[in-house]
């Protein structure tokens, strides 16, 4: 007779063999990959890279190959705004001057020189208007403003026709432009706000954030570290009794985590606990069996296995948490039942309990 | 290992060049985690028409969030996190969590064997079937880990991120998971039993 397999599939899985799966070394894993390679469709795919396009031409910063108003958006509205920024210096210049366009040349080709008489005069009055004095008894009274200067505060920019000054080359396009690219920008930078999901690796090594809209109930509060240091925690026997309840649905690993956690917070606790932890298991011939701390150093297993992720290790689990709350309730402990619950909303406030 | 360690470092270059604008970078992106990422999320969800609608709604996070993206992680493992939160909200939405169906149901091509042995296409069918029933069959966590070890490359503790649990919690889900799903897939020792 062969050799009877140790492991004919109902056998619990053994170290050596998750070990060989976690290596890609598993019949299992063979298996999985002969199911095919479902792919996406392929309209699906132009679909997504489409927006991909959109999303940087709409920002405006789309690079590498590209259309022709991508790559001259820039330079021409560089020009449009230098043109219009002369445009608006002429005007406040020259609009009191009398001196109209044709009789204006330079080497420049935009405005010529003012008579020498009227020249001090209009650096006066551009001078009061730029730079308006306080009691100066040397300069002449305050005078209303310019029309060029009431045309600089209306948002259609246009310019007074009527007065007698210089007639730049005609720019009305630039400021609508420069105004289109700004609102496209905050109206971008608005949905960038309001976005699903946005990435952030902080110090603190927090993966990511989740969305104000639609968050996930486990999210912690934004003061919920605060609030655990400040004593917003569940009691030892909360946690203990959620963490027993865990026994009875395959959450040994989450189970090892909080231990782990009470035995930071609250050590006595946990030390009693983990005792009566071990004889329920070991009844109930689980394969994970708690550990101390002490046996796992001597097996060499490291004891930062579980991962420490940010500020809030220490952080009750939700699920855990909740569990024990439940119970107060069942119990008929409406008042511990209630502290906890307020402290529980001090760190998970949308957990539905 | 330095492979990986490089075509890591190439996905973060690429959403890093995404995020000034180069498109192309995106697509380069695109190209070399579509596949896996719609695996994951056709045999998560079970139904391939919703599962291209959290493809897609995935791709346009990562799109519309990418003048914020910052590299604290590999792509992979912040694809995968959003991949499964977007999973949770489509639970959230349809009310609960819907089981895997076969392939064939949802009119994915089967993977055709073609050894030119039909006894053997057929065990080979069969197993695929049955696989995919047991897949289905996992508790949704344990099936997550299983999917994500399988499709992503990730590490425990990076699935621990995906996911939001620890290391050994992981290492725990896997464990069941393959517990369960051997029981349906032949072992390489079977043909020796009865000898002797």
């Amino acid at each position: 007779m062969a050799e009877h397999t140790r492991n004919n599939g109902t056998d619990p899985v053994t170290d050596e063999e998750l070990e060989a799966y976690l290596d890609g070394q598993s019949p299992v894993s063979e298996a999985y990959r002969g199911l095919g390679q479902t792919e996406p469709p392929e309209a699906l795919d132009r679909a997504i890279l489409r927006e991909a396009r959109n999303e940087a031409f709409v920002s405006g910063d789309m690079s590498g190959a590209s259309g022709f108003w991508q790559r001259w958006m820039r330079p021409l509205g560089t020009v449009v705004a230098m043109g219009f920024c002369l445009a608006l210096a002429l005007q406040v210049l020259y609009q009191d001057t009398g001196v109209s366009v044709d009789e204006r040349e330079s080497a420049a080709g935009f405005v010529g020189v003012p008579e020498q008489e009227a020249e001090p005069e209009v650096v006066v009055e551009e001078l009061m208007m730029l730079t308006p004095s306080v009691g100066d008894p040397d300069l002449p009274a305050a005078k209303p403003p310019l029309p060029g200067r009431e045309a600089l505060t209306q948002d259609s920019f246009e310019m007074d026709s009527s007065a007698d000054m210089a007639t730049p080359p005609t720019l009305t396009e630039p400021p609508l432009s420069i105004q289109e690219m700004v609102v496209m920008n905050r109206t971008r930078e608005q949905q960038l706000h309001d976005a699903p999901e946005s990435v952030a690796g902080d110090s603190e090594e927090v993966f990511v954030t989740v969305r104000k809209a639609e968050e996930r109930d486990t999210r912690l509060a934004d003061n919920a570290v605060a609030a655990w240091a400040a004593g917003a925690r569940p009691a030892a026997r909360v946690w203990l009794a959620g963490i027993e309840s865990l026994l009875e649905y395959d959450e040994t690993g989450l189970l090892e985590e909080e231990l782990e956690k009470v035995s930071r917070v609250y050590p006595d606790d946990a030390v009693e606990y983990r005792g009566r932890l071990r004889s329920q298991l070991d009844a109930a011939t689980r394969l994970l069996t708690l550990r101390q701390p002490a046996d796992k150093e001597a097996d060499g297993s490291r004891l930062d296995e579980i991962i420490v992720i940010g500020a809030d290790a220490d952080i009750a689990d939700a699920k855990v948490w909740a569990a024990g709350i439940d119970l107060l309730i069942e119990e008929g402990e409406d008042a511990l039942a209630a502290t906890e619950i307020a402290k529980f909303r001090q760190i998970y406030p949308d957990y539905g309990i | 290992m330095l492979e990986t360690m490089a075509a890591d470092l190439n996905d973060t270059a690429l959403m890093l060049r995404y995020r000034d604008g180069d498109v192309d970078a995106f697509e380069t992106l695109y190209n070399r985690h579509r596949a896996a990422l719609f695996r994951y999320l056709v045999r998560r969800i079970g139904n391939q028409t919703l599962a291209e609608d959290v493809f897609q709604e995935v791709w346009s996070r990562i799109i519309r969030n990418r003048k914020n993206y910052r590299p604290s992680a590999k792509f992979s493992t912040y694809m995968f996190h959003i991949a499964h939160n977007c999973s949770i909200d489509h639970y959230r939405k349809s009310g609960n969590q819907q089981n895997i169906v076969s392939d064939q149901e949802e009119g994915v091509p089967e993977a055709q064997a073609n050894t030119g042995n039909p006894v053997a296409e057929a065990e080979a069918s069969e197993t695929r079937r049955t696989l995919t029933v047991a897949l289905s069959n996992l508790p949704d966590e344990q099936r997550e880990a299983f999917l994500l070890h399988e499709e992503s490359g990730l590490t425990l503790d990076e699935i621990g991120q995906v996911t939001g649990v620890g290391r050994e919690t992981v290492k725990s889900r896997l464990r069941y998971a393959l517990g369960k799903l051997r029981r349906v897939v032949p072992r390489p020792e079977a043909a020796g039993v009865n000898d002797g």
